[in-house]
């Protein structure tokens, strides 16, 4: 069966509530109710290939989190079609939940009060994981999150980080085929970080999983996704590439120098747009089709210590993407 | 079926684990939850202490309230609470990508506490036998039988409600304030202030309309022996009908609710 995902003018709508602040507009809302629509996710469409990692990018509020939902049947569209893993989500198909998992750093389904390997017990049972199989897939979870210590303590006890571990291993004992991954980072320090993107990486690979992933860690983007879907406003400002991205939004490089003596603005100005200088590291902003020259002449004329050229943060090329938008 | 089994054993597991790891709570919900009928019995006791009242002695008050305690503990259900919590905090969604409904978890739940809750009450029955004649009833196995058929019928009505009234919280955020409103009505109808037959006339004929007294009323009734024989049966049968009725309001409001919940946002 096929684990691609396809999305057609996806929208959707909420109705909001809206309360004037203070008694007095607590006392009108209750006779008189005014409603907002929110234009959630606005007419997307995009297709996911079998065994994709695809990064979804968006600021806060932007339709990442509903379009998620949309894709796992937890949320109904107002319009527009979906299929994942050949299911459209929001029938909520015994035979689609087994497929699919919804990892979300912010809401945990792990039971509060007792140890994470009970979860993993009702998982069991949940989705009919036969025992050797479940014995197996625990036991390959646990090395490579490095569970073991983790198990037995109540989740209550556990560190955010800790518990991230136990949720992405109760999320993935069932083997699903597609992934969907909310801010699975969200709290963990670097080197976890770190470990759970080998971990989403080596399950890609081994299971031939697709994977649909939000983060607002750059790193974990740059490190999983080839491809990244940008979403702003619930529209598609971007799907393509991360390598074409970079080259279509930020067609520069920057030139990072360290200097062994001062040197003048106004000379540093004949190269390129200077990003930043702080004595002695300067770095230029550099057009792609001049790096060669540029570097040439930077280091025949200036007196340069160090010299590095760089593709700009991801940062600042995803707030490039949503600048050139509101423009 | 033996895939709900499964699940069943393993979820009432994991529940009877979570209650361990809370006995103190488990313990005090259980005596917080006897003193209602305790403080109306001292009442009744006070009231009856010269002459009966209608066919309740002093001994019957006992007997009654007894039944009332036994029975109460186990119809009682707390999911309104927990629902509510999960619909605010938007942590139901969790529940909802599994692939086994979410009124397995909960009922799973409430059917270990009632396990629990049962056997401590039966063996407490069973040493105060000997001791004291005000715990017995008759032991004629036809209506034992019913009894217990009839407490079944009152447990899963009760939890039906209850749970229906919990989904309420899909719609409106003052779902909790509703289900005191009924708790209220129900202590009234069904048999918890006094016996239904001290009752007015216009509140024993709301059994014919509500389900309250096919709750608590009637089994307590027909454990002290106070309904005739064909009136079991019949009860029995009016239980069958509010049953099939809260099944069929469960599927309705869960499947409604959810589209409304999505519609919303989790």
């Amino acid at each position: 069966m096929d684990n691609g995902i396809r999305v057609e003018h996806l929208s959707k709508q909420f109705q909001v509530h809206e309360r004037e602040a203070g008694f007095a507009g607590a006392v009108r809302s209750l006779f008189q109710r005014k409603f907002r629509t929110v234009q959630a996710v606005d007419d997307i469409s995009f297709t996911i290939e079998p065994g994709e990692i695809v990064g979804f990018l968006g600021p806060n509020g932007a339709g990442k989190t509903t379009t998620m939902k949309m894709l796992t049947g937890l949320l109904y569209p107002s319009g527009g079609t979906i299929e994942v893993g050949g299911y459209v989500p929001f029938e909520q198909k015994v035979a689609f939940k087994k497929r699919i998992t919804l990892v979300m750093g912010q809401k945990s389904q792990l039971i509060w009060d007792i140890p994470a390997s009970e979860t993993f017990l009702v998982n069991q049972a949940v989705y009919e994981i036969p025992d050797d199989q479940f014995k197996e897939t625990v036991g390959e979870l646990t090395d490579l999150l490095d569970l073991g210590p983790l198990l037995k303590k109540p989740v209550r006890n556990l560190s955010l980080g800790e518990r991230m571990k136990c949720e992405l291993a109760a999320s993935l004992l069932h083997r699903p085929e597609l992934i969907f991954l909310d801010e699975p980072t969200i709290g963990l320090d670097v080197n976890m970080q770190e470990a759970v993107r080998r971990f989403i990486k080596a399950y890609n690979e081994r299971f031939h999983a697709t994977v649909l992933l939000t983060s607002h860690y750059m790193a974990d983007v740059t490190a999983l996704c080839k491809r990244v879907i940008i979403i702003n406003h619930g529209n598609i400002l971007f799907d393509g590439d991360l390598a074409s991205l970079v080259n279509t939004l930020a067609p520069y490089k920057e030139a990072k120098l360290v200097l062994s003596e001062p040197v003048g603005r106004d000379v540093l100005e004949r190269y390129g747009e200077i990003l930043h200088e702080e004595y002695p590291q300067v770095s230029i902003k550099v057009n792609r089709a001049d790096v060669s020259s540029v570097s040439a002449a930077l280091l025949a004329n200036l007196p340069v210590q160090d010299f590095t050229v760089e593709d700009p943060p991801m940062e600042d090329v995803i707030a490039l993407a949503f600048a050139r938008e509101t423009a | 079926m033996t895939r709900l089994a499964r699940i069943y054993a393993r979820m009432m597991k994991v529940h009877w684990v979570i209650l361990l790891e809370y006995r103190g709570d488990t313990f005090f919900y259980m005596f917080g939850s006897f003193l209602y009928p305790l403080v109306t019995l001292a009442v009744w006791l006070a009231i009856a202490a010269d002459n009966p009242v209608g066919d309740y002695g002093q001994q019957e008050f006992i007997l009654y309230y007894l039944m009332v305690l036994f029975v109460s503990r186990l119809t009682a259900t707390w999911d309104p609470w927990e629902i509510e919590v999960l619909i605010r905090e938007g942590t139901l969604s969790p529940h909802l990508l599994r692939p086994a409904s979410f009124f397995h978890w909960r009922f799973s739940e409430s059917l270990v506490y009632k396990l629990f809750y049962g056997a401590v009450m039966l063996v407490v029955w069973v040493i105060a036998w000997p001791l004291t004649d005000a715990v017995h009833i008759s032991l004629e196995p036809l209506l034992l039988m019913q009894a217990v058929v009839a407490i079944v019928f009152a447990v899963m009505i009760r939890y039906l409600l209850f749970f229906c009234l919990s989904l309420l919280g899909f719609w409106t955020t003052r779902m909790l304030s509703i289900v005191n409103l009924v708790e209220a009505l129900g202590l009234f109808l069904s048999g918890r202030i006094a016996p239904f037959s001290l009752l007015p006339d216009w509140v024993q004929a709301s059994q014919n309309y509500t389900p309250f007294y096919w709750l608590l009323g009637f089994p307590v009734d027909l454990l002290t022996g106070k309904v005739s024989e064909t009136a079991v049966w019949s009860g029995l049968g009016v239980q069958a009908i509010w049953l099939a009725l809260f099944v069929g309001l469960y599927f309705l409001m869960w499947n409604r609710g959810l589209r409304k919940f999505s519609a919303v946002g989790g």
